[in-house]
């Protein structure tokens, strides 16, 4: 069952995740990682509401709590998505 | 940018990390003006730094939080429901502005931190929490040796302000922080701990929104936000140690000080280069 600590790592690992991959996109001609870190730090909070979606859902009754995290995660990745469109 | 630019953004972060950390706010309120006064920076691509790198130092201070069950996130989530909207406004209003006018609100905002810090150095909190024993939410008090039991309350009110403080943090970079821990300890009735870890918590999540309209907007420099990231983390830790030894008033009135001379100082920048003075 995903618990606090699961949400807590994900945040931790994402954000070492997305350093490591900027530093790697510093060497020359690897700019695409360099991108692909950047988005990594920015979509950690979103991807880390997944697991708070699963914990909330399973851990309270009401299950408006779980929905709100599933909302704020789709207003994230959908304004990335759309501000990308347009 | 020259390596001499890299290394000044790095060291302005560091030191945006470090007095963040002894003025117990976030490292934006400095980060910002730091960039725009001292290194030239244009003022959208200083606010697009910062929220970045307020990611990571959100990340790994409630990543501490969480395990340490202080984050309320039952009404994190239900609060950031306004607030992502308002930091993907703020951004977006932020993209479209000129930047003599941002930096103007930045200035005026900064006053209202500093009014906020200078009123929480002068008359400290004395409060006691407002526990019920039959609360659904808890955590360990670490220096009462107790566990806190509590609910919150007026959802809807803090929900609407909530609105603002993104919109805050979209448009101006800051992790809005001074907004977001008011509401949830008066309003919502969070006793401070959890307020203060709740908000750490939220302000990633604020960031993460404002900054996807940043990075499509192509704001985002790279190179500069992971210097800026490993500055403020660096500089917010170092801050945070020397902190717990000196616990100075006097210090903390004379930092809040350059809060005031940074919002005087862009106030001005702005309307001058708007040509109103």
């Amino acid at each position: 069952m995903t618990s606090l600590k699961d949400i807590s790592d994900t945040l931790k690992t994402g954000i070492v995740l997305g350093l490591a991959l900027i530093w790697i996109g510093l060497i020359p001609g690897l700019k695409p990682i360099l991108y692909v870190g950047i988005l990594t730090v920015i979509l950690t909070p979103p991807t880390a509401l997944l697991l708070a979606f699963h914990y909330l859902y399973k851990n309270y009754e009401n299950k408006v709590y779980a929905a709100f995290a599933l909302i704020d995660a789709a207003i994230i990745y959908g304004s990335l998505l759309y501000h990308m469109l347009h | 940018m020259g390596p001499a630019g890299m290394l000044a953004a790095f060291l302005a972060a560091a030191f945006a990390g470090f007095l963040g950390a002894l003025l117990g706010i976030g490292g934006g309120s400095i980060m910002v003006p730091t960039f725009i006064i001292f290194l030239g920076m244009d003022p959208k691509i200083a606010v697009a730094t910062s929220l970045a790198a307020l990611i990571a130092t959100s990340a790994i201070s409630s990543s501490v939080y969480l395990k340490k069950n202080l984050v309320n996130v039952n009404l994190a989530v239900v609060l950031e429901g306004t607030t992502v909207i308002g930091s993907i406004v703020g951004a977006s209003i932020a993209t479209l502005i000129p930047s003599w006018l941002l930096e103007t609100i930045f200035g005026i905002v900064l006053a209202y931190t500093f009014v906020v810090m200078i009123n929480r150095t002068l008359r400290p909190p004395t409060r006691d929490y407002r526990t019920n024993p039959h609360g659904r939410f808890v955590f360990f008090d670490e220096s009462l040796g107790r566990e806190i039991r509590y609910n919150y309350r007026r959802v809807g009110p803090a929900a609407s302000l909530s609105f603002l403080a993104g919109l805050a943090s979209g448009m101006l970079g800051i992790g809005g922080g001074v907004i977001k821990v008011p509401i949830l300890d008066l309003i919502a009735g969070v006793p401070m701990k959890a307020a203060v870890a709740t908000s750490s918590y939220m302000i990633g999540i604020t960031a993460s929104a404002g900054s996807t309209v940043y990075f499509a907007a192509g704001l985002i420099d790279p190179v500069l936000v992971a210097l800026a990231i490993l500055g403020i983390v660096l500089g917010s830790r170092s801050g945070a140690s020397i902190m717990n030894r000196l616990r100075s008033r006097t210090l903390r009135l004379l930092f809040s000080i350059l809060l005031a001379y940074y919002s005087y100082k862009m106030v001005v920048r702005g309307l001058t280069m708007g040509g109103i003075i």
